[in-house]
């Protein structure tokens, strides 16, 4: 896709430092999105970040435990599922900030006493995981066609030892850096005409870690949404093409 | 449909029957309803040395909420990649009895979520510089298994976690210990071995390795972390909500700073709220606030536990 570039980057942003991997700093990897690759869900989408590759298979709304249903809304389950292993604190958390995120745009009160399943599956991990991660399961429940008031898209950010802000960061760049952020913004909803998707606001789910100063803070929350909106028009494209496929 | 009915209602029907409106109330007024302005938290208490039967214990309470954060030392050989470094190990229970949600058993996802974030913030605060923890370069470090125990669960878990957690940690005191010849760790000055560990291959642990055993009697702390958890309820920010808050609020944003004014942490887990600059710009001066409150109890505690460096002044 065209729009992995950033456009207009903020002062000293160190654009036209050449990172190992030879993007600049403000440059995303490409994306692809495969939608509905699995039969047997209700929706699913394949989610590659350059290395990092998210499958996502959404089962629902549908029937679920009594003790876990909700009399008035239906409920939100993930499954995140780590490449290998078993799934650990880090993946518990990494499920509750996808399951936070997914009920602030599902229209929940549709389908009471429901539960919409998303399994994510890691199958290929290099850096950006959690924004990956949420960016299959937007795809996904668009897939499946669950009510949402909006879509929603995810960047990551690393702060290197030296200051500077880059955008998707692969392993070693997370590794390497001082700070990683994650940064999760909804959509905002747009009329049938709209060329492009335009993001809301507000932060929809953030996760930073590592020391920042205010300043470092409210710069990657501009820049992630820069690179959200990137990830949108990508996300917008490939929604239209697999569309188009269809008529 | 609320103004129709407060009128004839008891504040108490009224809360059960509409609890959100009782609460939207409240907070239109600038009060909540357990009597706090909005931007003001819980009184909070720390206790050091509440289990007598671990290494270093703290027990934090944030209005109801309890958490007990207990430090084991045990002895180790530090793994190849990293021979200079002891290890901290955190693990997070919720007891049964801590909320109606609650099941013994299996770790909840609450339980690992707090785990993790935790061992987060305590790993980017740089709180443990692990190399304290070594007692002969490659052969022999501590290990501190920091268990926490959430026993009553009203809100802001996080805060009084990692609260607990630093307490305990920074009142950790490492027990003096030599390597002997036979290649043992034991206590200095003790010839009979009560803490006993031989090299895998049953080499010597030399005393004078290239670090050789340093006495330390107190692990210093590298920073100070705290944590607040602040509620978005219809455009306005409230500070450190209790349990009901918590479900009521329309997103949470926990921000974690520590005493060299460095942000560490800033998570916010989706919900039907977005958080603009403005909005998150507040939490973090709110969480700043707190951290001079709680930092300055955390100063007192440890002043009054006799730890040294602490001199029980604010900061």
């Amino acid at each position: 896709m065209s729009c992995t570039e950033l456009a207009g980057p903020g002062p000293g942003s160190g654009k036209e430092l050449l990172r190992a991997n030879g993007r600049s700093a403000h440059q995303l990897r490409s994306m692809q999105c495969e939608r509905g690759p699995l039969q047997r869900a209700d929706g699913s989408a394949r989610w590659c970040q350059g290395g990092s590759v998210v499958l996502a298979a959404v089962h629902g709304p549908r029937g679920t435990a009594s003790r876990k249903e909700d009399p008035e809304r239906a409920v939100v389950e993930i499954v995140f599922r780590p490449r290998s292993g078993l799934a650990g604190p880090a993946e518990r958390l990494a499920e509750a900030t996808v399951r936070r995120t997914v009920e602030g745009v599902l229209i929940a009160a549709l389908h009471p006493r429901t539960a919409v399943t998303v399994v994510l599956q890691v199958l290929s991990e290099d850096g950006g995981l959690l924004a990956c991660a949420l960016c299959a399961a937007s795809a996904a429940l668009v897939d499946a066609a669950v009510p949402l008031a909006r879509t929603f898209v995810a960047a990551t950010l690393a702060k290197t030892s030296e200051g500077v802000l880059l955008v998707d960061p692969d392993a070693a760049e997370e590794e390497a850096a001082d700070a990683v952020a994650t940064l999760a913004f909804a959509a905002r909803g747009e009329a049938p005409g709209d060329v492009a998707p335009t993001l809301a606001d507000g932060v929809l789910a953030c996760r930073s870690a590592g020391p920042l100063s205010d300043g470092d803070f409210l710069a990657a929350v501009d820049l992630g949404r820069a690179a959200a909106r990137c990830v949108a028009v990508f996300a917008r494209a490939s929604l239209e093409k697999s569309l188009s496929a269809l008529v | 449909m609320g103004a129709l009915v407060q009128d004839t209602l008891e504040p108490d029907a009224f809360r059960k029957l509409y609890p959100d409106q009782y609460y939207a109330r409240f907070v239109a007024e600038g009060l909540r309803p357990d009597g706090r302005p909005l931007l003001q938290a819980r009184p909070t208490t720390i206790a050091l040395g509440a289990v007598s039967a671990a290494d270093s214990s703290a027990l934090v309470k944030i209005g109801n909420t309890t958490v007990m954060a207990g430090i084991k030392l045990e002895v180790m050989v530090p793994v190849d990649e990293r021979p200079q470094e002891g290890q901290v190990a955190v693990s997070v229970e919720l007891t049964a009895l801590c909320s109606p949600d609650a099941r013994p058993g299996r770790f909840s996802e609450a339980a690992h979520c707090l785990n993790e974030q935790v061992s987060t913030a305590l790993r980017s605060g740089g709180v443990v510089n692990l190399q304290n923890l070594l007692i002969a370069h490659g052969r022999a470090a501590w290990v501190a298994y920091l268990d926490l125990y959430v026993l009553d669960a009203d809100g802001g878990l996080y805060d009084a976690a990692l609260l607990a957690a630093l307490a305990a940690l920074a009142a950790l005191r490492l027990p003096h210990v030599d390597v002997d010849d036979e290649g043992k760790v034991v206590p200095a000055g003790a010839s009979d071995a009560a803490m006993v560990l031989e090299d895998a291959d049953g080499q010597r642990l030399s005393a004078a390795g290239p670090a050789g055993p340093q006495p330390i009697a107190h692990l210093r702390v590298g920073s100070l972390p705290t944590a607040l958890t602040c509620a978005l309820y219809n455009g306005q920010l409230i500070v450190d909500p209790d349990r009901d808050e918590e479900a009521r609020a329309h997103a949470l944003v926990a921000v974690t700073v520590d005493d060299r004014g460095r942000l560490l942490g800033v998570e916010k887990q989706g919900g039907r709220a977005a958080a603009d600059a403005a909005a998150l710009q507040s939490c973090i001066a709110a969480a700043r606030v707190r951290h001079r409150e709680v930092a300055s109890l955390l100063r007192q505690a440890l002043h009054a536990a006799t730890v040294p460096g602490y001199s029980g002044a604010d900061s």
